[in-house]
């Protein structure tokens, strides 16, 4: 598996601490003019599939709060 | 007059009706402490007082099990023990068995034990606090489902985060059982794999709140894998449970501030980081762009077909020149022609010829230019201008120069 792939399975996994710290390193990196062309389309690419990682993590539903009935008993 | 007794006699009287006193036998007396002494000998003595009586005290040594705490003036202490005459001096005192504070005098001094107790186990320690996610997304609560803590905390998270998931075990936060009660809701929300829990109740009094000082609590708290922010009471109150919580928050609403991350905020960040994306990479794109061109126009102007055009370029002109040279000396010439041309017509004997003058030869062809190569008779030929004429000569007579 080629690196780059690796990177974006990886983002799969990570939290949206860990997606936002990445993004962050992903922009710096950008921001360096030492790297190449090349290289900043793999962190373009992966920056995107951050940004909609972190999206995907959020399930933008409305949430009620669960009372849990574990508790409920004991009153 | 009655008998006349010795002081020793009186004092022992009086020292006996004191001790045959039930209530004196066994008294509990509340009170401000205002002088206290610890004798070398183990005894304490002290003072208590109230706004309009003192008492004075002793603990001796043998009794000192009855006292958990170092006895400071201004402390509001309860005293146990009985009250007796010390015959030395007539004085009556309470000899005390037990010593606790007052009221929540007691309370604190548990309270303070208890943390001392704990922080010397490392149980407040720094590198024990685990960090509460930024972006939690399903938070636990251990607090009353009819307090005003819960409302707080629905009412701030549906405010920030609407798509945070709330898990409330309801809690008896106070009074008999409740310490218990909150271990185990802060164990079955644990064993949730949650992101966060809140424990926590509304204000109260200290007692009120008191479950959150029990060390079952903290034990819990202590030993629970999930981040917990503890909010007790209000911003003034101190818990055992917030010292030994990953965070404390002041009050309840401040722990759902804490806990549920602001929607609109990351989702503008996370607008934000694609925009910078998008920006960079194109900043990067049209970097590259602009160094082709630059390099191009560079290996252009140093190509050997550069160099080709414009020897090609010199040649042209220098052709050029010589055309336009050649054409100029050419034309020159024509003109320098025509003007010989038009001088020569000027001098053409044709042209004379047709002004009235005529070519005159011999018929050998021997152009006759005087008189005296005539002989009458000869026949000559003119020539006028458009053609020839023959005559002959008639008379010959030579005009004599300067006839004098």
């Amino acid at each position: 598996m080629t690196e780059s792939k690796k990177n974006i399975d990886d983002i799969e996994n990570l939290s949206i601490e860990e997606a936002f710290t990445r993004l962050n390193q992903v922009l710096e990196n950008m921001d360096n003019d030492e790297i190449k062309l090349e290289d900043s389309f793999e962190l373009y690419n992966q920056g995107l599939s951050l940004v909609k990682h972190c999206h995907n993590k959020l399930d933008e539903v409305e949430k009620k709060i669960i009372v849990l009935e574990a508790g409920k008993d004991e009153f | 007059m009655g008998s006349v007794y010795t002081v020793s006699q009186i004092s022992k009287y009086i020292k006996n009706m004191f001790n045959e006193d039930y209530l004196l036998e066994n008294v509990t007396i509340s009170g401000e402490v205002s002088n206290c002494k610890y004798h070398s000998s183990g005894h304490i003595y002290f003072t208590i007082k109230d706004k309009d009586a003192v008492l004075n005290g002793v603990m001796f040594a043998g009794s000192r099990g009855g006292l958990k705490f170092k006895i400071e003036e201004g402390m509001q202490i309860v005293v146990s023990g009985r009250i007796s005459i010390y015959e030395k001096n007539s004085n009556y005192q309470i000899y005390a068995n037990k010593i606790t504070l007052d009221g929540d005098g007691e309370l604190f001094l548990r309270f303070e034990r208890l943390k001392e107790e704990l922080k010397e186990m490392g149980m407040f320690d720094e590198c024990y606090k685990q960090p509460i996610p930024k972006f939690a997304t399903k938070i636990g609560i251990a607090t009353a489902s009819t307090g005003a803590a819960i409302q707080d905390i629905i009412n701030i998270t549906t405010r920030r985060n609407p798509f945070v998931q709330l898990y409330l075990y309801p809690t008896l936060v106070q009074g008999e059982g409740a310490a218990p009660h909150i271990v185990k809701a802060i164990e079955y929300l644990d064993s949730l794999n949650l992101d966060v829990l809140i424990v926590g109740r509304g204000g109260g009094s200290i007692e009120d709140l008191w479950a959150f000082n029990e060390e079952i609590v903290a034990r819990a708290i202590f030993n629970c894998r999930t981040p917990v922010i503890s909010a007790v009471g209000h911003e003034t109150d101190t818990t055992i449970a917030d010292y030994v919580a990953d965070m404390r928050a002041p009050t309840p609403s401040a722990a759902a501030e804490l806990a549920v991350f602001d929607y609109k905020l990351f989702s503008d960040n996370l607008a934000n980081a694609g925009i910078l994306l998008n920006r960079r990479m194109k900043y990067k794109i049209d970097n590259y762009n602009s160094a082709i061109l630059k390099y191009e126009s560079e290996v252009r102007r140093l190509s050997p077909k550069n160099r080709l055009d414009l020897k090609k370029q010199y040649l042209d002109e220098l052709s050029y020149r010589l055309d336009t040279d050649m054409h100029k000396k050419l034309e020159d010439r024509k003109h320098s022609l025509s003007i010989f041309i038009s001088r020569l017509e000027g001098m053409s004997p044709l042209t004379k010829l047709g002004k009235g003058y005529a070519y005159v030869e011999d018929k050998n062809g021997t152009p006759l230019k005087s008189v005296s190569q005539l002989n009458v008779g000869d026949d000559i030929t003119f020539q006028l201008k458009d053609g020839l004429g023959t005559a002959k000569v008639l008379e010959a007579n030579k005009i004599e120069e300067e006839v004098k």
